[in-house]
């Protein structure tokens, strides 16, 4: 048990290493020389001196070997220190620290709603599968996970904002501003996970525990809910911690939008005026914290389910 | 076991009836959409490209049956060729992704030993990070565009297929028939060939179904963010993006292509539910 948890961890902190890597061969693999990129943002655009441009690697130790540079910038990168941005000379790593809280914030509003809307429809249709009723939910759960999200996104500010005058559009000043990307947001999850925990659910009340629940005079809706969802619980925390990904993918055309400023905002006008040092440090952050949340959910799964005790 | 729940009745007269109607509906998607990515442009009443700029935002005609844009562009033309673009090459991201990944899951499948153990690990490893983060930075450092694009979602995407066909073929492997076939001295290139390959199909086409609806909704998002094809180009995503500022007026051009997306990604998907119920309950595999 320790040790498979000890190995998760270890297997966890081999990725991070791997990420690291992976982030900082972004900045040394982007088009062209890349102190001359640097250099030439930093002089507003005039193309520097050859010797420039010798002088100032050396003095920041750009000419060193590779494996060199690479332990002295993540000493830096985890430091706090993530260069200077390209077009907005803003330091990096305060441009990172706002965006991802409000990514943070955003994602969190987006599953709790995600939730919210999936676990009783997931629970109703697995109560009465194969009914018109269970069959009505699932079709909209298909639907709901089948819409573009940046066509959603349009037609839900083009119904509250434009037409109903109901809600702020896009922009971050006021609580009310977050209903609409939320809303958004959640949706295509709700859907994907309305069908999983459906599945899941049935399958856990085909089991004969429910039975004896059942036939001991136990409700069906308490049956469910004392029965088959604590022991379900590892298999729907596996499900939801996987959406996880599709909360972030969501992000980058949502946070866009509707003019959130997070980190997907922030992703995709990095990636778009080519900032380099933008887009290393965004891909490394939310890398990172999708290696961390994954561990923590195997780490509570296993926790959980004492029958994952010698499998984790 | 049976479940405890009481079941509704799935096969009344009626369920029956519109269970076939619904299969008779997706049957005609499976074979309309290829139909629709492959002969979509030959319909098109217009150059999609063509501005005719003294009819800008014209209404729905005779002429132009969905209007034009703003650029005086025939709206359904442009939809017809974006068949091709978003489908296209949707379906050759995820036909390359799953060769690739069959590919690689039938080598560590079959060879196991430490290569086997490697691929697996990065799989693993892939599995966790954000793929579409990774596939537009390296889409970004290929310098963005179309091709940088699906190279890089294929590069993120083989990783699925990897596992799925390795998966099969070890769980295959350890059955009697392969011992069977073992035995009686056949060549192991041909079990594998014979005896193992035929099991990865149904699996592998469920897979790529679902995967096709997911690689669409990812390419015309990221094409409507710009991150994805030039920007004449008529892809689906692009139409939406183009639409935007003139929703209010002209809702059509921003509904019609919403609602072919939809449509399309809808229809993969239950054609997926209906393959893998299936299979699931014709094979005694699982």
């Amino acid at each position: 048990m320790l040790l498979s948890l000890i190995k998760r961890s270890l297997a966890a902190l081999v990725l991070l290493v791997v990420l690291s890597i992976a982030g900082f061969a972004v900045l040394r693999l982007m088009p062209g020389d890349f102190v001359t990129v640097l250099l030439t943002a930093q002089m507003d655009g005039q193309m520097p001196k050859p010797e420039v441009v010798a002088a100032f690697a050396h003095e920041r130790g750009f000419d060193a070997p590779l494996p060199m540079q690479y332990l002295r910038w993540l000493g830096q990168f985890l430091s706090g220190d993530m260069g200077l941005s390209l077009t907005q000379k803003r330091p990096v790593s305060q441009m990172l620290g706002d965006a991802a809280w409000n990514s943070l914030l955003l994602a969190a509003t987006t599953l709790s709603a995600a939730l919210l809307v999936a676990v009783p429809v997931a629970a109703i249709s697995a109560m009465r599968p194969n009914t018109l009723l269970d069959r009505a939910l699932m079709m909209f759960a298909v639907a709901g996970m089948s819409v573009p999200t940046f066509w959603y996104a349009l037609l839900a500010s083009l119904l509250f904002v434009l037409y109903l005058g109901l809600l702020p559009s896009s922009g971050f000043s006021t609580p009310a501003h977050i209903v609409l990307p939320t809303l958004v947001a959640a949706t295509g999850i709700a859907g994907l996970l309305a069908r999983y925990l459906r599945t899941i659910l049935l399958e856990e009340s085909a089991k004969p525990y429910m039975l004896a629940a059942r036939a001991s005079g136990c409700g069906p809706v308490r049956a469910l809910v004392q029965h088959a969802f604590p022991n379900a619980m590892p298999a729907i925390l596996t499900v939801v911690g996987a959406q996880v990904i599709h909360v972030f993918e969501g992000m980058l055309v949502i946070e866009t939008i509707f003019n959130w400023p997070g980190m997907g905002r922030l992703f995709v006008n990095a990636l778009m005026s080519r900032d380099f040092p933008v887009i290393q440090a965004c891909f490394i952050t939310i890398g990172g914290a999708y290696v961390i949340a994954n561990l923590i959910v195997d780490l509570v799964i296993a926790g959980l389910d004492r029958r994952a005790y010698g499998a984790v | 076991m049976p479940n405890v729940y009481r079941q509704g009745i799935a096969v009344s007269r009626g369920g029956r009836l519109l269970g076939r109607l619904g299969n008779a509906v997706l049957i005609a998607m499976a074979i309309l959409l290829p139909a629709l990515m492959i002969f979509g442009p030959m319909l098109a009443p217009h150059d999609p490209n063509y501005a005719d700029v003294l009819n800008r935002l014209h209404p729905p005609s005779w002429d132009y049956p969905l209007g034009t844009d703003a650029l005086g562009r025939c709206l359904l033309s442009r939809l017809l060729w974006g068949a091709r673009v978003t489908m296209l090459w949707s379906a050759i991201i995820v036909a390359c992704a799953a060769v690739l990944g069959t590919a690689i899951g039938l080598y560590c499948g079959y060879r196991r030993g430490w290569i086997d153990i490697i691929v697996m690990r990065v799989v693993e490893g892939v599995s966790v990070l954000p793929a579409l983060a990774i596939a537009v930075v390296i889409s970004s450092m290929l310098g963005l565009g179309l091709h940088a694009l699906v190279i890089s979602l294929i590069v993120v995407h083989w990783t699925g297929y990897a596992r799925l066909v390795r998966n099969i073929i070890v769980g295959e492997s350890a059955r009697l028939y392969v011992t069977a076939a073992r035995a009686m001295g056949v060549p192991r290139l041909r079990i594998l060939y014979k005896h193992l390959l035929p099991n990865i199909g149904s699996p592998l086409i469920v897979m790529a179904t679902y995967s096709m609806s997911g690689m669409m909704l990812a390419f015309a998002g990221l094409s409507f963010l710009g991150l994805g094809v030039e920007p004449t180009t008529p892809e689906w995503g692009k139409i939406i993006a183009d639409g935007r500022t003139h929703m209010r007026t002209v809702p059509l051009l921003v509904m019609a292509p919403g609602f072919t997306i939809m449509t399309v990604i809808i229809s993969l998907n239950l054609i997926g539910d209906a393959l893998a119920d299936r299979w699931r309950s014709g094979s005694s595999r699982h």
